[in-house]
């Protein structure tokens, strides 16, 4: 293996993945040569199918990469058994999906909790704290001890932001976050990741909706399984 | 709380319906673990100890006559502890039906704290007066006792005597000189103090000797040893003896059946802890199933394979605890209950409900581990899953190759099709909850065939008891005279006169040992139809020819057709020639042979008398009340003419009392298919149920799209019952090697040889019906609660 020193906080090299399923052998990705600095505010866009949520699950490390390579914080990703990418994760990235992937019989308090108890970074008095803060911030605390079930969709993805930020991670994947929500909702969500963005997080964004291109800093076209960048001026978010 | 514990705690309460499924799974294959190993502990045990505790004796003659002193000098021999008289005798005690019946009445000096066989007082008192008697609890209930709290007596002469009850008492020796089966064929026993003697026309003086050997003179060999040299010395003072018997100080003489009953609970226990195993497994298996997103995103969230196996470690260690809070008590309470009725039956003292350590750790173990090795496998395929695959909860289930290539072409309607693709959709599932099934459903199916092999083996012992009336006088009566005097009653086709002697066995050192109970029918006697193992029965010409019973071929396994028997008869030495061997009840039954009543005859000097008789009735088949009214109207005609009858019985009952140690072990064997079809169907309605819980969101789409409930509930339906059926399809076959197993185990217990096996349909027709029956329960019913849901609920639903 070489061992490459990288300066961007994200690059990926010739990323490829196939599936197979009843149907044959699946292409995901063809070839994906990306990079990604610090505090960057990426969007990914392309339909249904295109490959952004495998591109997102290989760069968080949740599947397995059939050739190419991942480099995350000068982290080989690709070269990684699963223990040491869940450690990783654990630490370093917040991921939030489109259906939230809340843990329906936990509070939302727990749920948030959840990462620092298996990255044993905090006691359960700090990790309390620090949750309220979070929830405090996208302007839910009085919810969180209710259950996903109780609360609406806009509230269950704050949840899951305040989650993947409990962490305080570098890096923050999100795939199709405003997928289910409203209008209203989507765009509370779009401040609470600029508000992010501005504190130094670099946010890589997968989404279907076009009319958010203007919101990220750098964005990416997806299509059959292949990147094409679009030039967009070096926003920079204030 | 850390929120992975909330997790924990949420797990085990937020779904009640899953976790009750789960703990019940585990509680119940504990409870069958628990209730075994506490029966199998302490049934041995009770018997040997409680029966050692009587004190009970290691030879007991039967002598002509023997008196005190006599008695008392047998101490002075080499290994005797204690020796003890006794007069025992046969007379008619009256029934409740008021019915003159056999009693054998033992007299003795005292009850109170003898040396030797010291009897369990149940009511009243052990310390009787001249006059007084005392009646053995196992067939109490049978005795007529008036408002004076008097039993009514028949001696041999015929008078009547009153005899005032002084209580009930247990004797655990009963069947002690004729063998395990001795027991149940024992008539009323009563028991007196010597001063009664002369009130009952009986000599003052003992027949009986009961002595025990010093404790390291305890085994069998060393006890057969000093009987001998205790024969020798009564043979010096010309005692004659009528028949010895010898036993260790802890072999109870029913212990055959509580060995059988043993080596059954070993096959069982293993069986069930197997079918628990995989009952577990399963259970565990679908609770991992409905967990695999939270697993996908708990691994997304950064938990280790080590943190979530830990996680449903410790989830499995809380149901197993509670498992095992529910079934140690449960099952100590029915091994005790289970214990205490075999007691009851088998006439040893059960010793009470008490802490037992070994039940309690192996419990605790088991609960600890087996939970926790069937969880292993679901955890660590849950946790291996793709992170991606988890969070999605599509596990890339095959599709059913067998639906694709087969169903496609018949014409079966969509919802079938889908219903059976679904049953073999997820095959790592189907196939553990099938061999779930279907070994709960074989075991049940092979109790039953254990059940009816015993029962076949009764109905050829039945063989030997073909007559519908036994008769047995006080004394000798010529048989054509009994013959020509029953000519009046009508019913009667048949009287046969037979032949009876105890004898012994003499061994190789010319010494005599085991009791043999010589019977003698004539030689084309109707009324016996033996079940031979080897050669032949008796014919006509045969004098001298003996044909024995399998205990012979077990114990002396030399001996063989055409060989010579020699055999002590009225305290002379007799030559047999043995023409063959047949079975009869099995060890428990001890040694009996018979031979021809010509042949008997000689020995026993009584040419063309006899005190025993056979008769059968001109009308087939009558039922145990039908013989008993024959009986009844023998008997009257009997007495009229001045007979002396001792006992006048229905044929049946002979039968009956024969085969109720069998019946105990079915009985067991019934409790234990009972046991087995619990676990089974909770096995069943767990797997089944949990099936529809895991496919509760599944549903909800199929109703969005336009499915009506009837049709959910009728796929749903099909499915359950289609696993059912198979299950019990299989189980048919598993049911064959498994009642060999079962019945080889029980036939060596019993009869030291493999012999016992039959196949039923009842057990597969009964197993059939709870297969359905819970099939049916436990699809619908989870599928019921799913439809009630709104659309929306369910497809909310995780």
């Amino acid at each position: 293996m070489i061992n490459t020193n990288y300066s961007s906080l994200i690059m990926t090299r010739n990323l490829k993945k196939t599936y197979q399923n009843p149907a044959g052998e699946i292409q995901a990705l063809k070839g994906i040569n990306l990079v990604i600095n610090q505090g960057e505010f990426v969007g990914i866009i392309g339909r249904s199918g295109a490959g952004k949520s495998t591109l997102i699950n290989m760069l968080a490390g949740l599947d397995s990469i059939t050739s190419g390579e991942v480099w995350v914080e000068n982290v080989p990703i690709h070269a990684k058994n699963e223990d040491f990418l869940a450690n990783w994760r654990g630490l370093k990235i917040g991921l939030i999906f489109q259906n939230f992937n809340l843990i329906s019989t936990l509070s939302l308090l727990d749920n948030v909790m959840l990462p620092l108890d298996f990255s044993g970074q905090f006691n359960a008095k700090r990790s309390r704290d620090l949750a309220k803060k979070l929830f405090d911030e996208v302007g839910i605390s009085e919810h969180i001890f209710k259950l996903p079930s109780g609360i609406s969709g806009g509230q269950q993805q704050r949840t899951a932001i305040v989650r993947a930020l409990i962490n305080n991670p570098a890096i923050i994947l999100a795939d199709e976050p405003t997928g289910r929500l409203d209008s209203v909702t989507s765009e509370s969500i779009m401040h609470i990741f600029e508000a992010q963005v501005i504190k130094g997080k670099t946010i890589i964004m997968v989404t279907h909706d076009e009319s958010l291109i203007p919101r990220f800093s750098k964005v990416y076209f997806m299509e059959d399984g292949l990147i094409f960048p679009k030039n967009t001026s070096d926003k920079k978010l204030k | 709380m850390r929120p992975s514990w909330h997790k924990l705690f949420s797990d085990l309460f937020v779904n009640p319906v899953r976790t009750i499924l789960v703990v019940l799974s585990i509680t119940i294959g504990l409870f069958a673990v628990g209730m075994i190993t506490t029966i199998h502990l302490i049934i041995q045990k009770d018997m040997a100890e409680g029966y050692a505790q009587i004190v009970p004796p290691n030879i007991l003659i039967s002598v002509t006559n023997i008196d005190e002193d006599m008695v008392k000098n047998l101490v002075k021999l080499d290994g005797i502890a204690s020796s003890e008289g006794a007069r025992k005798f046969s007379a008619r005690i009256k029934n409740i039906e008021g019915d003159w019946v056999k009693t054998e009445i033992t007299a003795r000096k005292s009850f109170l704290s003898p040396e030797i066989i010291q009897l369990k007082l149940i009511e009243g008192s052990l310390e009787l007066s001249e006059g007084e008697i005392l009646i053995d609890q196992f067939k109490y209930e049978n005795v007529l006792i008036n408002e004076e709290h008097h039993v009514f007596i028949e001696l041999p002469s015929g008078i009547i005597k009153e005899i005032y009850l002084a209580g009930k008492s247990q004797d655990q020796t009963i069947g002690f000189d004729t063998g395990g089966g001795g027991f149940f064929i024992a008539p009323i026993q009563g028991y007196i103090l010597m001063e009664t003697l002369p009130h009952l026309e009986q000599a003052l003086t003992f027949n009986q000797i009961y002595l025990t050997v010093t404790p390291e003179n305890g085994n069998f060999n060393q006890i057969q040893k000093i009987a001998n040299n205790v024969l020798d010395f009564l043979d010096e003072n010309e005692i004659g003896v009528v028949q010895t018997t010898v036993h260790e100080s802890a072999t109870h003489p029913n212990s055959i059946y509580v060995n059988a009953i043993s080596a059954l609970l070993l096959v069982l226990g293993f069986l069930i802890v197997f079918l628990s195993s995989f009952l577990i497994i399963n259970t565990l298996s679908a609770l991992m199933q409905q967990q695999i997103q939270q697993v996908g995103i708990m691994k997304s969230l950064g938990a280790t394979k080590k943190q979530i196996v830990s996680l449903y470690m410790i989830l499995i260690f809380f149901y197993g605890m509670i498992a095992f809070g529910v079934a140690l008590p449960l099952s100590r309470i029915s091994a005790f209950g289970m214990v205490s009725f075999v007691a009851s039956r088998v006439n040893f003292e059960f010793l009470g409900n008490r802490f037992l350590l070994f039940p309690i750790l192996i419990l605790a173990v088991i609960a600890l581990i087996i939970p926790q090795l069937a969880g292993a496998f679901p955890i660590q395929h849950g946790v291996r899953i793709k992170v991606t695959e988890a969070l999605s909860g599509f596990l890339g289930q095959r599709s059913a190759i067998f639906g694709k290539l087969a169903l496609n072409k018949l014409r079966i309607s969509r919802p079938v099709l889908i219903s059976i693709r679904n049953t073999f959709r997820n095959r790592t599932r189907l196939i553990l909850t099938l061999i779930t099934l279907t070994l709960g459903g074989s075991i049940f199916i092979s109790t039953f065939n254990v059940q009816i092999a015993l029962k076949n083996h009764t109905s050829k012992i039945g063989q030997y008891f073909l007559a519908d009336v036994n008769l047995d006088f006080n004394q000798l009566y010529r048989i054509s005279k009994v013959q020509n005097d029953l000519k009046s009653v009508d019913q009667i086709d048949v009287v046969e006169g037979w032949a009876f002697a105890p004898s012994q066995i003499i061994l190789d050192n010319g010494q005599a040992g085991e009791t043999v109970r010589l019977v003698g029918p004539p030689i084309n006697s109707e009324m016996i139809k033996a079940n031979l193992l080897k050669g032949r029965w008796m014919q006509i010409g045969d004098h001298n020819a003996i044909v024995l019973n399998e205990v012979f071929q077990t114990n002396f396994p030399n001996l063989d057709v055409g060989d010579t028997l020699q055999l002590r008869v009225n305290n002379e030495e007799t030559e047999w020639v043995i023409i063959g061997f047949f079975q009869l009840a099995g060890k428990s039954t001890g040694y009996i042979a018979y031979t021809d009543f010509d042949s008997l005859a000689k020995m026993n000097k009584s040419f063309f008398h006899t005190r025993i008789f056979r008769i059968a009735s001109k009308y087939k088949n009558l039922n145990i009340y039908q013989q008993k009214s024959l009986a009844n109207e023998i008997s009257t005609v009997l007495r009229q003419k001045g007979y002396h009858v001792l006992q006048v019985e229905a044929g049946l009952s002979l039968l009956e009392s024969t085969t109720v140690g069998l019946d105990i072990i079915t009985i067991f064997l019934f409790v234990m298919a009972l046991l087995i079809a619990i676990v089974g169907s909770i096995g069943l309605m767990g797997a089944m149920s949990l099936n529809v819980i895991e496919r509760t969101r599944e549903l909800g789409v199929m109703r969005a799209i336009g499915a009506s409930n009837f049709t959910i509930l009728r796929s749903v339906l099909f499915e359950g019952l289609l696993v059912g059926e198979l299950s019990w399809f299989l189980s048919i076959f598993l049911a064959i090697p498994m009642t060999k197993l079962l019945c080889d185990s029980l036939s060596i217990a019993l009869f030291d040889a493999i012999g016992l096996f039959a196949f039923t349909w009842k057990g597969i027709l009964i197993w059939l019906g709870v297969v359905t029956f819970l099939s049916i329960i436990s699809s619908l019913l989870p599928a019921v609660n799913a439809t009630r849901l709104t659309i929306r609920e369910v497809l909310a639903y995780e």
